[in-house]
């Protein structure tokens, strides 16, 4: 065969392989976190791309090295002796190849940093129909304090009150700030694609926006000790985010039960310093 | 003198360091080690200002190992010279001590690649028991399984810690300080006791490291191997054994590094150019200016967290004015060139082994050097992908993820050079070769699913996800542990004068080749759908999935008892010798007899051509061989 049939053969079987997988990521695989935020819509999307690209490298990488090894084996042949062909490096090819992985890379970190983009800036991650009304000033701010081995929530816009379920508005910017009582926590809102670090002394800031109700899965993604493991909830024990209406009558309701126990909380802060160190 | 030197009319020299005493050896070291760190352990209980007895304990593994190391010898030198008397000779004599050497401080580099070898094979099926003891867990949904929830943390960093252990020194330990010197044709290493410091470091710091599990109530560590702080320096007193343990196997691979750079760079044999270097020595390079630089950043990192835990210095806690996002920094920085430190070496172990087993030069050669010190440099510019949800400057994500995405280039140059060297190639499939090409296709998957990780909103759904978990799982042991097999099928003919079994070894290929990936693969998705590492407690939607790995992993554990059988079987009852160069390989270790000489050559030899000009019309030797007239090289391939 030529040389050209031997690059040609694996590039259509590559060919094949890649459009079913590119039809299947697409159209049929249904990929987390899902769709219902922005910011989960944006992890999604960027899934979608990074398998469709890293699926067809690999299958080629695959595609192309297995029909070598099986075309030049020497297995099950005669007895011909045979010498490897003596090939010299292939300048050209060579360049091809870092140039096509520089310009897969830089679209992979430019598609990157937008996507960033949209997680960090309110501007980028209210939808643009929401713009109009200024929801990106307006967040809706929930703090997320880890300690061992629970979260809990404080609501610093309505007095600040705490609880142990974590409930939201749809159709608002959400602001998480994230910090530590002790070791280091991590928020993993599944659902609303919020990963955020609960670290001693430091307020870590996220956003979201919750385009339609849903039940928010919370986890500790941060070893934290003995119970780390069981400091997960799943269902509306652990998160909701409600409709408007709904969310008001929670509100009502959690500022009547709560409300009265702030005053036997420290005062509101971003961060809450341990007890200090005793020396001596 | 002996007989032989007489006859010969050369002289041997002491080989070993001259014994101070005459109960200088390994019983009494450990001992003396015992006794002496019991002391101060008592001492610095009295000094300790804190209520929880780190002081005490930190003090007393660190005399204790200092006076297990003087004990076995390596102070020897230091003291005969402050008696103005002269340290022992390095040149080595012709009679091997038997089994006994390998339990003492040797000066022959390849007594130190086999107890390398065996420590770290040892600490692996060790590691790899405790794996299978993770997995059982994971049998029940819940946390219903066998283990509690502190023995199970414990479990993981016992597990990961010692897993580094053995990914950071088990090609550079073993294969790097066994053949790096005869490869580039010198007769020893640059500092051979100090290579012997580094080997004893290793099984100190693994004793040290289990030491935690009987410490009581308070035995064990809930930190995983990442040691993270704050938890770090809170965690009861089973926490200080991982620490020092820890530092120590960072002591042992900075010392490696030196030690091997040193070689190479100075002791190379008269025409062994850049040029004519092998890739594994190029590999050897590329790696150990991270394994000099970055583990001493993590003993310093490691040295706080013990002032800490034993002084309440503060560096790590907030009430005191420190961060334990610091610690995250300092530790990663570490971390990114340490993964590099373990996948470098698989590179250089592949690339080896290609040309010989596809007899012809290896494509791109240099585009291979430039590869790897590509991304050993870039390895030191990308550590913040570890943290990205930890609060960094938002302004530095991008020029991370960037730097993560742009290492991917020199990474996947390998894959151009392996993909170049089998086209038209006269492939011989033996094992070398078969598992050589197992990690090139389990560091695609490895290599690939990096990328998913280093995009910033993605990493939100991934990191501290059981997609990472498959991911590193991919790269250190479908890439290194996989080249592990590969070097061992393919040196273990040198190193014994025995081949491994095919007929076994070929039962170990598919078996481990299956159940990893069957094991490692459905990982990405659980970690898709939410599955948290290092928990025992997962979605009850997820328990089948759970289960299938488990068992998988049962399969893959299975599959490395074959290795291990093979070597056992083929080292200890195959009778049948290994012809002197069974590959027909070029390298200029294959050239030497097996056994091979004490010194390993009688006379440096020089280089005259590279090691990988196979194909037809080869007829230069590799080496001219002084007063021995050249050795030819084997024919071109048939």
């Amino acid at each position: 065969m030529t040389n050209r049939r031997h690059l040609v053969i694996p590039g259509l079987i590559v060919a094949v392989l890649s459009l079913i997988w590119d039809l299947l990521v697409a159209l049929v695989l249904h990929i987390p976190p899902g769709y219902a935020t922005t910011t989960a819509a944006d992890q999604t999307v960027t899934s979608q791309v990074f398998a469709i690209i890293a699926g067809d490298i690999g299958m080629a990488v695959v595609a192309y090295g297995l029909y070598f090894a099986i075309l030049f084996s020497r297995q099950g042949r005669t007895a011909e002796p045979q010498a490897g062909v003596r090939a010299p490096s292939n300048v050209p090819l060579q360049v091809g190849w870092i140039s096509s992985c520089i310009v897969l890379v830089m679209f992979a970190a430019g598609f990157g940093v937008v996507e960033l983009e949209g997680q960090t800036d309110p501007a980028l991650v209210v939808p643009a129909s929401a713009l109009a009304s200024g929801a990106q000033h307006h967040p809706f701010i929930v703090q997320v304090i880890g300690q061992q081995w629970q979260f809990t929530y404080r609501y610093p816009q309505y007095g600040g009150f705490e609880s142990q379920q974590l409930r939201i508005p749809t159709g608002r910017l959400i602001q998480f700030d994230v910090t530590s009582l002790d070791v280091t926590h991590q928020f993993w809102a599944y659902q609303l694609g919020v990963k955020l670090d609960a670290n001693q002394g430091i307020n870590n800031i996220g956003y979201t926006y919750v385009a339609s109700p849903t039940i928010i899965n919370v986890r500790c993604g941060e070893l934290c000790g003995l119970w780390h493991g069981y400091m997960t909830d799943v269902g509306s024990q652990a998160g909701e985010a409600l409709a408007p209406a709904a969310f008001a009558s929670w509100l009502s309701y959690a500022e009547a039960t709560y409300g009265p126990e702030t005053k036997d909380l420290p005062k509101f802060a971003l961060t809450y310093y341990p007890a200090p160190v005793v020396w001596g | 003198m002996s007989q032989t030197a007489i006859a010969s009319g050369r002289a041997p020299v002491r080989f070993s360091p001259r014994r101070l005493f005459l109960t200088q050896n390994l019983v009494t070291a450990i001992i003396v080690g015992i006794v002496v760190g019991a002391v101060a352990y008592w001492i610095g209980a009295q000094l300790d200002t804190t209520d929880n007895g780190n002081g005490g304990i930190l003090l007393g593994y660190l005399v204790g190992s200092a006076g297990f190391l003087v004990t076995l010898g390596f102070a020897n030198d230091v003291i005969l010279r402050l008696r103005g008397r002269p340290s022992a000779s390095i040149v080595k004599t012709a009679e091997s001590k038997g089994w006994t050497e390998f339990f003492g401080i040797s000066l022959d580099h390849k007594v130190v690649g086999i107890q390398f070898g065996v420590a770290v094979v040892l600490m692996f099926f060790l590691a790899g028991f405790q794996a299978m003891m993770i997995r059982t867990e994971f049998l029940f949904p819940n946390g219903g399984g066998p283990w509690p929830a502190g023995q199970y943390e414990t479990l993981v960093g016992l597990h990961g810690l010692l897993m580094m252990f053995v990914a950071t020194l088990v090609i550079i330990g073993a294969f790097g300080n066994y053949f790096i010197p005869i490869m580039i044709g010198a007769k020893r290493m640059a500092f051979p006791r100090l290579e012997s410091f580094a080997f004893w470091l290793v099984p100190l710091g693994a004793l040290i490291m289990y030491s935690t599990i009987f410490a009581g109530f308070g035995g064990g560590f809930p930190t995983g191997w990442w040691l993270y702080a704050p938890l770090s320096v809170e965690a009861r007193i089973g926490m200080d054994g991982a620490i020092v343990g820890f530092a120590f196997i960072g002591i042992a691979a900075a010392i490696a590094g030196i030690n091997l750079l040193t070689t190479i760079f100075v002791m190379r044999a008269p025409g062994m150019t850049w040029s004519r270097m092998p890739m594994f020595a190029w590999a050897m390079i590329a790696v150990e200016f991270l394994s000099a630089l970055a583990p001493p950043v993590l003993a310093c990192t490691l040295m706080l967290v013990g002032f800490d835990r034993a002084v309440q210095s503060s560096f790590f806690e907030a009430g005191g004015g420190g961060s334990g996002l610091l610690y995250q920094e300092m530790f990663w920085f570490f971390g990114h060139p340490e993964v590099y430190i373990f996948i470098i070496p698989a590179f250089g172990v592949v690339l080896e082994i290609l040309p010989v087993f596809t007899r012809k030069p290896l494509f791109g050669y240099r585009l291979a050097v430039a590869g790897m010190l590509g991304v050993s440099l870039m390895s030191w510019f990308v550590w913040n992908h570890h943290i990205f949800t930890s609060s960094v400057a938002p302004g530095l994500r991008p020029f991370f993820m960037t730097a993560t995405e742009l290492i991917s280039i020199p990474t996947g140059v390998m894959f151009l050079n392996m993909l170049g060297t089998l086209w038209k190639a006269d492939l011989r499939l033996k094992l070398p070769l078969l598992f050589a090409l197992a990690v090139m296709f389990n560091f695609l998957i490895g290599g690939l699913t990096g990328v998913f990780l280093s995009d910033v909103p993605l990493n939100v759904t991934l990191h501290d996800s059981f997609f990472v978990v498959g991911h590193f799982h991919y790269t250190i042991v479908g890439g290194e542990i996989f080249a592990l097999y590969a070097a061992s099928y393919f040196w273990f003919p040198k190193v014994t004068g025995k081949m491994l079994n095919a007929r076994i070894g070929k039962w170990h290929f598919w078996t481990a080749l299956i159940f990893f990936n069957t094991t490692f693969l459905p990982m990405f998705a659980a970690g898709y759908l939410g599955q948290v590492r290092r928990s025992p407690v997962y979605a009850a939607e997820l328990h089948g999935l759970n289960v299938w790995i488990s068992v998988n992993g049962f399969l893959f554990g299975l599959s490395n008892l074959i290795w291990l059988y093979n070597i056992v079987y083929s080292w200890g009852f195959q009778k049948e010798r290994a012809p002197v160069n069974p590959w027909e390989s070029r390298s200029l270790e294959w050239q030497i007899p097996t056994p091979i000489p004490a010194d390993n050559f009688p006379r440096i030899p020089t280089i005259v051509s590279g090691p990988y000009e196979y194909g037809p019309g080869t007829t230069r030797p590799i080496a001219e061989w002084p007063d021995t007239g050249q050795i030819p090289t084997p024919a071109p391939a048939i």
